[in-house]
């Protein structure tokens, strides 16, 4: 899924363009010259410049704005990126009501047969992984992964 | 002579060697699974090492803390998930080679150079520590501007198949670094008034989105289908060592000495140290078309970089007190528990506990060997794993891994986000290492100009007032105006022909 | 039909089982491990302090006490995570002196008050560093010369607005100098400060004498007061500011543990006697004073009005220098 250089550059412009306009609100430390709004403004100008070399070179190579090769060229491809997109953030909603072992078994078993692993091992798999990290990280390493539902069993 | 012969005494105790043992084992665990760093398995220490005597305590944190560092390596060679930002430097580079069947043979040479470096970092350490710390000393917010500013500077070299592009990823990775509360005004920025966000991107989590995630989703967009990654078996690790010693020894050396010259300096330390070191490598190289695509050249250099610049921060931690780095920030605490306050008087007074502690850093680097080796045989098996399988079980690593760095899911957001952006500049051509060096340096790029520019009372001349400040000074900008001179040049004599990119590539690599 | 009864009852007998545990917890506190939540870095004093005070904890309750980090934000991120946890005596935290700054900069809504107190269990008074080779022999003559030449000496040692920004601004605003005669350079913490000075960097750092015990041993910088009641039993050279100049002028950063608001009695009682055991122990007056920290307790009630007088001295501070929203 590549872009055209031009496409790229116009993005960035816009978001350096935001960044510097926003660095303008930052206030300066009381007595001197250089604040808050220094750094940012730099970072802002910079990428400003790099968005319009960008935009120049991409209007010179010129071709499609989008450039479909490899995976990008079947629909499943997209399907698939967004399905663990959405894993990772049913975990972030998930994990402290439901508690780690049945979330991360959850999320592990629908990538397994998301890639075609059999049911079987994909189950015990996912299993085994969700309580062996539970188990080193949650006791050997003091991380605290909560148990949600599971709270009674802990060990 | 017998203040040596009272250290081996303290040193050779079965329990000095069993806890050294131990440390090792649970440093290269805890090194080895990214999202947790050689900091958190020393913190992890501390409360165990309350009840040792001083030589074993100090001696399981030096071990635990270089057997990390070097596990760094493997997570990055095999899946490139760089363990601690330092070894971010080459991650890319060495997973090329494992694509090519050599992964053996990378981390090989990663272990040899790793132990070579700590040994040399060590030895500086014994015979010049006190001289070293003064000049360490000389360093004010000038001097650290000018290296924060050259580190970058190198970043720029790294993605120079593309500079436009490398520069955008660095600079994406200092926009990162100005979210939050922690710039010297002190006031919120970027934060939306978000408890979270105000306290800033955490780049582990960052890194492990950049690096790891965005490979899981390009792997899962293609369904995973087997790679074919078949390994070559060098067998015998030692076998090769000779050869490569031979090779590489100039490389070797230069990242040694380079690494032990910015370890010392506190707050430096190995990152910048690791990514100094391979772009001085690719600069200097008779064949630097062959970076990036798999070539040992510029691992060794960095490699030989990260591992000294560690035995370096001790220097002004056991001279003044003043930590390097995190890990030594927690065992000077550690030394005072038993007794070993840091200053010069510790040279003088208790000579036989410091010879025992530089025993231990010899130790620790060289058992490092066999544990390292062993490590790496079993880390292999790995790559046996089918993607299908092993995509999500590294999908589940990185979220406890991105959950860990701060027990708290606003981290898994940001490695989500970070993944994603990471798969997206990757997809066009846009280099990450750069923004992970540009997350690591923003925060001491702006916070020494600051700090200098309140020095000065605003004055410009102030950044070369100072003598070594002087020289940075000018070093950074003649290595800016010579790159800006010699793409100039390309660019006059490749007007009439081919395209930009062209030019540009061969400008940065003369 | 015998055989369903017994597979009913065995069903019946294997739930209750499972459940019990979960019943009776209501009853014997604590019953699984207690997390206790530090706002700043691996590394740190405070996290040290937290890490020997959460082992002896342990002995103590017979529970795993797991030291958790929640860092950034100049400590707000961490603050906000002990204030928002369930009161439920399971999750504690190691709350810092910024917990009376940063509502008044107007960062976050929290205040000592969102928090059970539990104990005070350290505290240490800042004192006023200058280089060895400096030309000050005292307090004074270092104020005279702040008098002379406002603005030629700055100072350094946390970020701007931290503990020892409030320190110097406090003591000079309490002898009638401008605060802003002495321009604050921000900085991660005091090492870096010290070694700023040492370099040449600034003129003084007025961190607390344990972060700065190395380079004092080492004769690399000097102490000319320390902001206490009482000298430093470990370097008593230095003198007081009282001693030293006439005023007394008393600022430090302290450390205690404190719950989240809402503890019940029963548990809050249970765990400052637990503590009051803890820092009774040989192994934490000996950690404390090895690492150079100062001790200092107070429990319950008495550590919630400790935090409330804090507040109001480094609020008084804040809006002098200007600092205050």
């Amino acid at each position: 899924m590549r872009f055209n250089d031009a496409v790229l550059g116009a993005v960035l412009l816009a978001f350096s363009i935001t960044v510097g306009l926003w660095a303008r609100i930052f206030p300066a430390i009381p007595g001197q010259e250089y604040g808050a709004a220094v750094f940012p403004t730099v970072v802002a100008v910079a990428l400003g410049i790099c968005a319009l070399l960008l935009i120049m070179s991409g209007l010179r190579q010129g071709g499609g704005v989008l450039l479909f090769e490899g995976w990008a060229r079947e629909p499943g491809g997209y399907l698939r990126i967004a399905c663990t997109i959405a894993l990772v953030i049913f975990y972030i909603l998930a994990a402290k009501p439901l508690g780690f072992i049945p979330t991360m078994t959850i999320i592990l078993l629908f990538t397994l047969r998301m890639l075609k692993t059999g049911w079987l091992p994909a189950i015990a798999i996912a299993l085994v992984t969700a309580v062996v990290l539970q188990w080193s990280f949650g006791n050997l390493l003091q991380v605290p992964l909560p148990w949600g539902i599971l709270s009674a069993w802990r060990f | 002579m017998s203040a040596i012969e009272a250290a081996f005494g303290l040193i050779l105790h079965w329990n000095v060697l069993v806890t050294i043992i131990a440390a090792a084992i649970f440093g290269l665990f805890v090194g080895a699974i990214p999202g947790l760093t050689a900091t958190m398995a020393i913190a992890l220490l501390v409360p165990v090492t309350f009840f040792m005597d001083p030589v074993p305590a100090v001696g399981a944190m030096v071990t635990c803390s270089a057997m990390a560092i070097f596990a760094g390596d493997i997570p990055g060679t095999l899946l490139r998930i760089p363990g601690t930002p330092a070894s971010a430097a080459y991650a890319d580079e060495a997973f090329r080679m494992t694509q090519k069947g050599e992964a053996e043979r990378a981390l090989g040479a990663n272990l040899l150079f790793s132990a070579i470096g700590g040994l040399f970092g060590t030895i500086v350490l014994m015979f010049s520590a006190p001289w070293l710390a003064e000049i360490a000393l000389k360093f004010s917010s000038f001097e650290y501007f000018w290296m924060a500013l050259l580190g970058l500077t190198c970043a720029a070299f790294i993605g120079a198949s593309a500079p436009v592009k490398g520069l955008v990823s660095l600079l994406i990775g200092l926009f990162v670094a100005t979210i939050g509360l922690n710039n010297p005004a002190g006031v919120p920025r970027f934060s939306f008034g978000n408890t979270n966000l105000m306290g800033g991107i955490d780049f582990i989590s960052a890194m492990i989105g950049l690096f790891a995630v965005s490979e899981v989703l390009r792997t899962v967009a293609g369904g995973a289908r087997p790679a074919p990654m078949v390994q070559a078996s060098i067998g015998n690790l030692f076998k090769g060592w000779g050869r490569l010693f031979k090779t590489y020894w100039r490389q070797q050396l230069r990242g040694n000495i380079l690494g032990t010259a910015i370890g010392v300096l506190p707050g430096a330390g190995a990152d910048i140290a690791a990514w100094v070191a391979y772009a001085i490598s690719r600069r200097f190289s008779k064949t630097p078309e062959k970076f990036g695509k798999g070539h040992l050249e510029g691992i060794v250099e960095s490699t030989s970089a990260n591992n000294s610049a560690l035995a370096g921060a001790w220097v002004p931690a056991l001279v003044f007190g003043i930590p390097g780095d995190s890990i030594t920030a927690v065992v000077i605490g550690v030394l005072y528990v038993k007794g070993l306050n840091p200053g010069p008087t510790l040279f003088l007074n208790d000579p036989q506990m410091i010879y025992a502690v530089f025993l231990v850093f010899i130790l620790a680097n060289l058992i490092m060997i066999p544990f390292g080796w062993g490590a790496i045989k079993l880390a292999k098996q790995i790559l046996r794993v089918p993607s299908k399988v092993l995509m999500p079980v590294i999908l589940a690593f990185c979220i406890v891994g991105a959950f860990a760095t701060n027990n708290t899911v606003f981290n898994v957001s940001v490695m989500l986000v970070f993944g994603v952006l990471g798969f997206i500049m990757e997809e066009n051509d846009v280099p990450i290492a750069p923004c992970i060096l540009g997350i690591v340096l923003g925060p001491m790029l702006e916070q020494n100009f600051v700090t200098s520019m309140i020095k000065a009372d605003g004055s410009f001349l102030g950044f070369f007032e100072r003598p070594i400040a002087a020289s940075l000074g000018v070093v950074t900008l003649l290595i800016w105006g010579s790159s800006f001179l010699s793409y100039l040049i390309a660019r006059k004599r490749g007007a009439h022909g081919s395209d930009s990119r062209a030019i540009s590539h061969d400008a940065t690599n003369p | 039909m015998i055989c369903r009864r017994l597979m009913c009852s065995l069903a019946i007998g294997a739930v209750a089982a499972v459940f019990m545990p979960a019943a009776a917890a209501l009853a014997d506190y604590p019953d699984r491990p207690i997390t206790l939540i530090v706002p700043w870095g691996a590394g740190g004093g405070t996290d040290s302090t937290a890490r020997i005070i959460g082992s002896l904890l342990q002995k103590e309750l017979g529970q795993p006490v797991n030291v958790v980090n929640r860092t950034g934000g100049s400590g707000v991120v961490g603050h906000s995570a002990i204030a928002e946890a369930d009161p439920d005596g399971y999750t504690l935290g190691i709350a810092t002196v910024e917990i009376g700054m940063m509502h008044w900069q107007g960062l976050t809504e929290l205040t000592y008050a969102d928090y059970t107190p539990l104990t005070l269990m350290n505290e240490d008074p800042g004192a006023v560093q200058v280089s060895a080779d400096a030309p000050w022999k005292d307090l004074p003559a270092l104020i005279d010369d702040i008098k002379a030449n406002p603005g030629k000496y700055k100072a350094s040692g946390t970020g701007q607005g931290g503990i020892w920004h409030l320190a110097i601004a406090g003591l000079l605003s309490k002898l009638d100098v401008d605060p802003s005669s002495v321009p604050w350079v921000p900085s991660n913490g005091a090492a870096p400060g010290l070694q700023d000075l040492v370099a040449g960097g600034v003129s003084i750092v007025p961190c607390s004498i344990p972060e700065a015990r190395s380079l004092l041993s080492a004769g690399r910088v000097k102490s000319l007061a320390v902001m206490s009641e009482e000298r430093n039993a470990a370097f008593p050279d230095i003198p007081t500011t009282k001693e030293a100049i006439g005023v007394s002028w008393t600022l430090g950063a302290w450390r205690g543990i404190v719950a989240p608001k809402g503890l019940p009695d029963a548990e809050s009682e249970m765990l400052i006697a637990a503590l009051k055991k803890v820092y009774d122990s040989e192994e934490y007056k000996s950690f404390m004073s090895k690492q150079g920290f100062g001790v200092r307790w107070a429990s319950g009630a008495e550590f919630g009005n400790f935090m409330k007088a804090s507040d109001e001295t480094l609020g008084e501070v804040m809006k002098q220098v200007g600092l205050a929203k």
